[in-house]
């Protein structure tokens, strides 16, 4: 009881789909792929699934679309596996199997099944780390981000990331970790513009893109700014919101089966 | 969490990944950690920590501090306890107190504080 989902926005060329189609086929666990060109048209999507038709959640795509359903997980049954199939894990091309694509392959066929608790931010879901950025604003306020209830900081506009840190000592009492890093300007972050980046670098080798303005750990956040919010995947947020570490356990496909740490 | 530098501030790095609040950045409440602390911007309110409290140069600190050593090159209005040591650099101001159980005040330092030394 598969079910497959793909963002239209994610090239995927015709022999490659072949390939992963015939490889499901092979593995007995072929079925529908259904697609969506949007965050709104993923949650639609999501809304009408239930665990009596559908066992297994599985995106087909790169590591933003897996985020994206990621994001919206909450709309999914926590006895629905969720799994990922990397298309970039394909890129040498439908006539080799990589090592790595055969393990998802097997992965999906055995459902190894991890449990993984997610955070949330906002209305939505991440699993491992997110980044915010601000929009300029005419009459600009610092950022205010409350740690904790306890402490409150107030920052110029920058770049927010937070990070599921529950691989460190802190992973009990502080798990999600916050770095905030000046931005030269208030151009929204697009997650693929390395050249773009690096151009600015180089013509501009005193500004302030990437210093490190904040460092800290918590375990609730609550952010608040007049901007326009947006993250890596450029969805966009209220001006006032939290994130946190939250008691919803995900049953994520993973490599090898493993029981929750924390 | 902080690499140190040879004369072992916590300052001397780029990149930080434990608590830090940098120059121009205004905080006020509680910081609660294991970890080193390292301020080089307004902070007002309580710091305990079983690592190190470095204020930087830039560092404006109001209120108490207590962790393990406390290093401080900025300027202080504090209560400042720590278990093993206290250093003010010549270009660090403290007006308060200061406890712990070894205190170097360096040349330059401006102090206006009551400072209590030794193990008790």
């Amino acid at each position: 009881m598969y079910l497959y989902l793909k963002n239209t926005n994610t090239i995927l060329d015709d022999a490659t789909t072949i390939k992963i189609v015939a490889e499901l086929t092979k593995n007995h666990i072929a079925a529908e792929i259904k697609s969506f060109e949007s965050e709104a048209e993923l949650i639609s999507i999501l809304t009408t699934i239930s665990k009596s038709s559908t066992n297994t959640l599985v995106m087909i795509g790169n590591k933003q679309d897996f985020e994206t359903l990621i994001g919206q997980v909450g709309l999914v049954d926590s006895d629905i596996a969720i799994g990922f199939l990397d298309i970039n894990k394909f890129k040498n091309g439908p006539k080799i199997i990589s090592h790595d694509w055969q393990q998802q392959i097997e992965a999906l066929t055995h459902r190894r099944i991890k449990e993984t608790t997610v955070y949330s931010i906002g209305s939505r879901y991440f699993l491992d780390n997110i980044s915010l950025t601000f929009g300029a604003s005419s009459k600009p306020k610092p950022i205010l981000v409350t740690v904790d209830k306890v402490l409150d900081i107030h920052l110029p506009i920058c770049q927010l990331e937070f990070q599921n840190n529950t691989l460190d000592s802190f992973q009990g009492t502080k798990p999600i970790h916050l770095s905030a890093t000046a931005v030269s300007d208030n151009k929204p972050h697009q997650s693929n513009d390395l050249l773009g980046g690096l151009i600015r670098r180089i013509s501009s080798p005193n500004t302030n893109v990437n210093k490190q303005l904040t460092s800290l750990y918590g375990k609730l956040y609550l952010v608040e700014a007049n901007t326009r919010i947006t993250d890596n995947l450029n969805r966009e947020y209220k001006n006032s919101f939290y994130i946190g570490k939250t008691s919803k356990k995900i049953r994520l496909i993973s490599k090898k089966a493993s029981k929750q740490d924390e | 969490m902080f690499a140190k530098s040879q004369k072992g501030h916590i300052s001397e790095l780029v990149a930080y990944s434990g608590f830090y609040i940098g120059p121009e950045i205004q905080a006020n409440g509680q910081i609660n950690t294991d970890e080193d602390v390292y301020i080089d911007g307004k902070f007002t309110g309580e710091i305990s920590t079983e690592g190190v409290v470095e204020l930087g140069k830039n560092a404006i600190f109001g209120g108490t501090i207590k962790a393990r050593s406390v290093i401080l090159e900025g300027q202080a209005k504090a209560e400042i306890s720590a278990t093993e040591s206290i250093v003010i650099a010549g270009c660090g101001q403290l007006i308060g107190s200061a406890q712990s159980k070894n205190i170097s005040v360096d040349s330059g330092a401006l102090l206006k504080a009551d400072l209590t030394a030794g193990s008790s």
